[in-house]
């Protein structure tokens, strides 16, 4: 099939960015923090309209595919060159603009076509170096040599090539005298820095040239008066040039254009990726639309990556659905990593369903088709029937909007109602979900909820010991009690003569 | 050039041991030795304290260290003009980069740029010029081997030729700048604008002052046909300046790399004389207190540890005069208990060993009449802390945090020192712990010293009969006098019960054995 989209097998949709809208569980699950940075790195190409849209379920394997060859440092590394110099080349379209002189408005479009010309060249290059096994690739990559092996593309390569040469070979030397300065045709052969840095026995080729002081894209009078000269000196290749510009305009090819852009989804993607990999996290890629719910190792991205800045360890949990169940309730002491817990699993389900890999050992996950979170708000200032108002308002919404393939995670809820009030609201609500036949999670501190029901299962957010009140931040699977185990600073600090032992090691 | 003082390679900071270098400096006083040997220069003071409690593992670069400590006591008035030289030289430097920040600190012209580093240039230059001739009159004074392979390597890197060709090119930078001319090379690049700008050559015409003119010949040459235009256009020579100043600017970028290389050769002298000073200081002044020392001796098969006459030399300097000496021979032994009445030298005891250790794998000579033991890879002290004696858990906390920490970086190779460690908690919770941790290094090979009031722990650890523990104690002679003297002996089965009853009604009551 032909190429259509590097981000979906039958093309990708791009709504109007007046229409984009942050989903609504991004804030809930911390992933703002995550994505606004990036869609600030990543400003001149709206990142926005490629990760607020979900993508048909069977696009998750074709841009997992793409993500995967993506790892390859060799290709990453030419896509991100790819991105530069192509915006390197619209930046000298750009200059057209600023210029007052027609020959350097035609040499600054010369310029441009050259780049973009060496741009894609070097694109289908790399793209041939046997990196590529993803069906997305492969077919832009087949596109890509029509498009290069067309009479179109040839003759304009060729026409670029040829006039390039001839104004690359103009070169001149500049005299700078007392009372005048002398412009000769032809480069002179003395190299004084060279001569320096021999002297110096170093050999840094970096900056070797000159830095240019005339900055402005416009030309300086010394520039410009070289030009009037060479224009006298060369005037075949001016008329060349001229033509040039009258043939030749609009050259950017739009497939091109869409693939520069929608690649950054993966480029920008890869850039997280890294940065925790590098930090010691992994990731993997999900299995998604498994008939089974079951997660090893996961961690949330925002605070591994906070915890690795201040040197902090990070604890890795196991997540899964028993077959029957329906819901999981964590209960657990305050700080015990039970919201960090849920955002995690909350945060691994949209990767996936973007089709990218998620902060996990392995991953399986049904199929979803959104996430609704209900979290607390922090900056209310709401109490009592005020908050509570709000969020039964809210919850209203979740229920109302949520289908049977949604995942639904709340997180402490009612907690300015009575205990008691809190339990029966709370069995109402899992009970509508369930019924619904949702999957999802429930943070609360209320344990009975986690009782007389085969359908919800029972996570515990684990002590070292009740009275250290030594928070793990593991979650795990068994019954609530609020009881933790006993302990003393001695196994804080791991100090016992076993762990002396082993960790006095050469 | 390396400067290779303090190290004999590159390799260097991999042959560091592990201190834990906070708390070790106020455990073992040294911020009195540290002074003392500073004698209120402060760079030397900061010197000895990073080069003392970052100890080395390597034998022959004690010995080489050792060597050039000898020359600096013999040489100790031209050492400590090379010293003042370079700090000179690196004041001057800074003053001059000071003042062209200030001045320059706005929008600072190309040409002004190369102004500024043509001066620092300058003044690297000549100082090294100077330090080199110093060294041309002394180096026949040399003996040991760092500061005759300092001086061969100087020689070697920094020809006179080199030094007169870098003057000369100097001087032709300074000139262009007074008249002559300056060729550069261009190509058309993007946009017309000048690309690959390579500069050819500099004329040089010092004799001619250059003046500023309102009119300006454009020239053209193809092949042998010479088109002149003539232009009324003083801008085209602005534009021209500026290239020319760029070009001036660059030049001096190139010279970056040697300034800087320059720069750290005077930063790493400074800072590498300084501690051998420092160590010259530190014998002159010792020899007028009369206090004692020795050059250690590094026992190979890393078992024979023994001494004799050997004192806490923070304590020698505080009272001016050499305190009370201990004696001791050992081999093999892994654990030392020190138990024994209050202010009975203890606590001096441990930091005695702990100086003369520290000293010892700087390079020093030590405060003792011999001194013989192995190196270690790790040197740590756990002394516990008298400002905060409430009986609490977050005592405990604070202090088994702080041998968390020890832990963490501890090897079998390394020295530990403990003085009263957890006895922050109950004796039996106490004991508890110490039997665990003491045990665990023990077994795995770590050198212990340990000073305890834990009774419990002490007599369970005599009854185990180890191989390789010793136990030592504070001398009390019958009539109740102390001598400070630490000697071996069995514990006592019961401890004496006034110092008993001390100890446990107002723990941690030992006063400091430093005023």
């Amino acid at each position: 099939m032909a190429f259509q989209s590097i981000l979906g097998r039958n093309g990708f949709f791009r709504q109007d960015p007046s229409d984009l809208v942050m989903p609504r569980f991004f804030q809930d699950l911390n992933l703002d923090q995550i994505l606004n940075d990036l869609f600030s790195r990543y400003k001149l190409y709206d990142l926005r309209q490629f990760y607020y849209v979900k993508p048909d379920i069977d696009d998750v394997e074709y841009r997992q595919q793409v993500l995967k060859d993506l790892e390859n440092e060799e290709l990453h590394k030419a896509m991100v060159d790819f991105s530069i110099n192509m915006r390197k080349s619209r930046e000298y379209l750009a200059n057209i603009n600023q210029s007052e002189i027609p020959e350097q408005k035609r040499k600054w479009k010369l310029d441009a076509a050259f780049y973009y010309i060496n741009t894609v060249l070097e694109l289908y290059r790399v793209l041939g170096e046997g990196y590529i096994n993803s069906e997305g690739l492969l077919s832009f990559r087949d596109w890509l040599g029509d498009y290069l092996k067309g009479a179109v593309f040839e003759g304009f390569r060729k026409d670029t090539e040829n006039l390039i040469y001839e104004f690359s070979s103009m070169s001149y030397n500049i005299q700078i005298k007392r009372d005048h300065i002398i412009v000769n045709q032809g480069s002179n052969d003395e190299d004084y820095c060279g001569n320096l840095l021999a002297l110096f026995k170093k050999t840094q080729k970096e900056s070797y040239y000159q830095k240019n002081p005339f900055w402005e894209i416009t030309l300086s009078n010394l520039e410009a008066a070289v030009l009037d000269m060479l224009k006298k000196l060369h005037p075949q290749a001016f008329s060349r040039l001229k033509s040039f510009d009258e043939k030749y305009d609009g050259f950017i090819n739009s497939v091109i254009i869409d693939f520069e852009q929608e690649i950054q989804f993966y480029l920008s993607f890869c850039d997280i990726k890294k940065e925790m990999e590098e930090m010691g996290f992994h990731f993997c890629y999900p299995k998604v639309g498994a008939d089974r719910f079951e997660l090893k190792d996961i961690y949330d991205l925002v605070l591994a990556r906070k915890n690795a800045s201040q040197r902090k360890p990070v604890i890795l949990n196991d997540c899964h659905f028993d077959k029957h169940e329906r819901f999981l309730v964590i209960t657990g002491p305050n700080q015990g990593g039970k919201t960090t817990f849920a955002r995690a699993i909350g945060g691994i389900i949209y990767l996936g369903m973007m089709g990218l890999a998620v902060p996990a050992s392995s991953a399986s996950i049904p199929v979803f088709d959104s996430v609704y979170t209900h979290f607390a708000t922090e900056e209310s200032m709401e109490t009592g029937a005020g908050k509570l108002k709000e969020e039964l308002i809210r919850l209203k919404k979740m229920m109302d909007s949520s289908t049977r393939n949604s995942f639904i995670i709340i997180n402490e809820i009612f907690t300015s109602a009575t205990s008691y009030d809190a339990y029966i609201m709370g069995k109402r609500v899992l009970d509508f979900f369930m019924d619904k036949d949702c999957i999802g999670l429930y943070v609360t501190h209320i344990y009975e909820l986690t009782k007389n029901d085969s359908r919800i299962g029972s996570l515990v957010a684990t002590l070292l010991s009740e009275e250290s009140q030594i928070r793990t931040f593991r979650i795990e699977r068994r019954e609530a009690s609020g009881k933790g185990y006993a302990n003393t600073i001695v196994e804080k600090y791991h100090m016992t003569y076993e762990e002396i032992k082993e960790r006095i090691r050469r | 050039m390396n400067v290779s003082l303090l190290f004999m390679d590159n390799e260097a900071e991999l042959r560091n041991a592990t201190v834990n270098r906070s708390e070790i400096s106020a455990d073992l006083n040294l911020d009195i030795i540290l002074k003392f040997m500073a004698r209120s220069d402060d760079f030397i003071y900061r010197t000895v304290r990073t080069v003392m409690t970052t100890p080395v593992t390597d034998k022959e670069l004690i010995l080489y260290r050792q060597e050039i400590i000898a020359d600096f006591v013999k040489n100790h008035d031209s050492m400590l003009q090379l010293y003042e030289l370079a700090a000179r030289i690196i004041a001057e430097n800074e003053n001059h980069k000071e003042a062209t920040k200030r001045v320059n600190s706005s929008n600072l012209s190309s040409y002004a740029a190369a102004q500024n580093i043509l001066g620092q240039l300058s003044i690297l230059v000549n100082g090294f010029e100077q330090t080199k001739k110093y060294l041309d009159s002394i180096h026949y004074n040399f003996q040991s081997r760092g500061m005759v392979s300092f001086y061969e390597k100087l020689c070697e890197d920094y020809s006179d030729d080199f030094v007169r060709e870098i003057k000369e090119s100097i001087k032709n930078l300074k000139h262009l700048s007074h008249g002559g001319e300056i060729t550069l090379s261009s190509s058309v690049g993007n946009g017309f604008k000048m690309g690959n700008i390579v500069i050819n050559h500099l004329g040089v015409d010092p004799n001619k002052k250059r003046k500023l003119v309102g009119k300006v010949s454009l020239l053209i040459n193809r092949f042998v046909h010479r088109k002149v235009i003539m232009l009324e256009n003083s801008k085209i020579y602005e534009d021209a300046r500026e290239l020319e100043a760029e070009g001036m600017a660059h030049i001096a970028r190139l010279y970056s790399g040697f300034i800087q290389e320059l720069s750290i050769f005077f930063d790493n002298l400074h800072y590498q004389l300084a501690f051998y000073l420092g160590a010259s200081n530190l014998k002159k002044r010792m020899a007028q207190l009369h206090l004692p020392h020795c050059w250690p001796k590094i026992s190979d098969d890393e078992k024979t540890f023994s001494f004799r006459g050997l004192y806490d030399l923070s304590l020698g300097i505080y009272n001016r005069e050499t305190p009370v000496c201990n004696d001791l021979d050992t081999e093999d032994i892994k654990l030392f208990v020190i138990t024994g009445a209050n202010q009975g030298g203890k606590s001096t005891y441990l930091r005695s060993i702990g100086i003369a250790q520290l000293m010892m794998q700087c390079g020093l000579f030590v405060p003792a009449s011999t001194y013989c033991s192995r190196i270690y890879d790790g040197i740590f002290s756990h002394f516990t802390r008298r400002e905060d004696t409430a009986l609490n858990s977050g005592k405990l906390d604070e202090e088994l945090s702080r041998m968390n920490r020890i832990l963490n970086q501890i090897t079998t190779n390394s020295l530990l020192l403990l003085n009263e460690s957890f006895a922050s908690t109950t004796e039996k919770e106490g004991t508890g712990i110490a039997l665990d941790v003491v045990n665990a290094l023990y077994e795995n090979g770590t050198k212990i010293l340990m000073v305890t009031h834990l009774y419990e722990f002490t007599k369970t650890m005599y009854e185990r009969k180890l191989q390789q523990a010793k136990f030592l104690s504070a001398e009390r002679l019958p009539d109740g006098t102390r001598t400070y003297k630490i000697l071996e002996k069995e514990p006592e089965h019961t401890s004496y019960g006034l110092d008993l009853y001390e100890q446990i009604i107002s723990p941690g009551s030992e006063a400091l054995t430093l005023p």
